[in-house]
């Protein structure tokens, strides 16, 4: 969870909301005549509205900008050891990016693609290779690229929602396990070992990428240890808990106010 | 006789590096480039093939051409310009901004809209380095 003393932008905001909610007194008159039921309900709703609202410009803001710098990336005809590997690992719309990083990715949301850069071609043996594509071909059968957009989009605006923001990157964690599982099964541990080694990304990536948080996860389940217990951390829940009283409260307050002005 | 035509795959490159440039930028490069502004150069220089072009003007663009890594810049003792020759060919810089532009997509989107291999092996313990090292050597 990325705390919220280190993104200011969102702590002003979070400050805003309950400055708002305390300075808010809406009118009585509404007030008193609904029920707390019918309240709650016009609250919960209008938050499932805004959310989703939210959500759906978010997710669409990302998959825009996301398509467009990636049909932006240089990319070379596939080289020979690229296509047999393909061929061997029945691994079809592979395509090869011009870039001498070692990377290797799958994206797409309607029709996913295994992404393989030329560096990675190079640096790494046939075996090791064959890993990659069988485990980037199982992020596209499972369609990951549209589910990781769909929690980064939930994540990112229900962010009053700590434990949203966690069960995306436990889903993402599980995505990758499973990629890796199919790797191991087709092409084995060892291959795989080797190629993850060799890709490994050297630092943690800059504040706000973090784009694969679930490396120890993965060496665990490649070493055959038993998975990590996977709890969702306190301060979430409490956090979370704190942030729905809240939105509902505030919703409650807007609920009314609409029902000022539909019923006069 | 026939004149020497420029390798295609070169002038290629050539195309495809001043595309990533800004227009004044990509005017400039390609002067050094193909050898028009003999290296080292200095301002007046690139304004004597370029004379309409303002003093300010291509020492500003000069400047932002170092600061992106396409020339470098040497302060010579007793001379107040700079001196700039070129910091490496077109392929070479063709594959530090495909390096870049592939790396920033994946900062950028890798667990937002792709799923990328490559994985943070540096919260290890000793213990599981050690015996993932066995398991690659196999």
């Amino acid at each position: 969870m990325k705390p919220l003393a280190g993104r200011p932008a969102l702590l002003t905001l979070v400050g805003a909301l309950v400055v708002a909610r305390l300075a808010w007194h809406p009118g009585r008159a509404i007030c008193g005549q609904m029920t707390m039921a019918g309240c709650l309900g016009v609250a919960i709703l209008v938050v499932a509205v805004l959310g989703l609202a939210s959500w759906i410009v978010r997710a669409s803001w990302l998959a825009i900008s996301a398509t467009r710098e990636i049909a932006r990336l240089p990319r070379l005809q596939p080289p020979d050891g690229l296509v047999i590997a393909a061929q061997r690992t029945g691994v079809d719309q592979v395509v090869c990016l011009d870039s001498a990083a070692a990377a290797a990715f799958c994206a797409g949301l309607l029709r996913p693609r295994v992404y393989v850069t030329n560096g990675m071609v190079v640096s790494l043996a046939d075996q090791e290779l064959d890993a990659v594509l069988v485990h980037e071909a199982e992020h596209a059968h499972r369609r990951d690229p549209l589910r990781r957009l769909a929690g980064r989009a939930a994540a990112d605006m229900l962010f009053w929602l700590p434990l949203v923001g966690w069960w995306s990157r436990r889903r993402l964690e599980d995505a990758e396990l499973a990629a890796d599982r199919a790797a191991i099964r087709r092409v084995g541990r060892t291959p795989l070992a080797r190629a993850l080694r060799a890709t490994a990304t050297p630092v943690a990536p800059a504040a706000g990428a973090g784009f694969d948080g679930a490396g120890p996860a993965r060496i665990t389940q490649l070493l055959g240890d038993p998975p990590p217990r996977r709890r969702p951390p306190l301060a979430a829940c409490l956090l979370s808990g704190l942030g729905l009283i809240l939105a509902v409260s505030l919703a409650m307050c807007v609920g009314q106010g609409l029902a000022s002005a539909i019923l006069g | 006789m026939t004149a020497a035509r420029p390798d295609p795959t070169a002038q290629g490159s050539l195309d495809r590096a001043l595309g990533l440039l800004g227009r004044l930028e990509a005017r400039i490069m390609r002067a050094v480039w193909t050898g028009q502004v003999p290296e080292p150069f200095a301002v007046r220089d690139v304004r004597a093939h370029m004379p309409e072009l303002a003093y300010t003007t291509v020492m500003t663009t000069l400047r932002r051409l170092a600061d992106k890594g396409l020339l470098v810049a040497d302060a010579t003792l007793g001379k107040r310009a700079y001196d700039y020759r070129s910091a490496g060919s077109p392929e070479a810089f063709l594959a530090a901004a495909s390096h870049r532009e592939a790396q920033q997509v994946l900062d950028r989107y890798g667990d937002a809209a792709l799923a990328a291999f490559a994985a943070r092996l540096d919260a290890l313990t000793p213990e599981q380095r050690t015996r993932l090292e066995k398991l690659e050597e196999r």
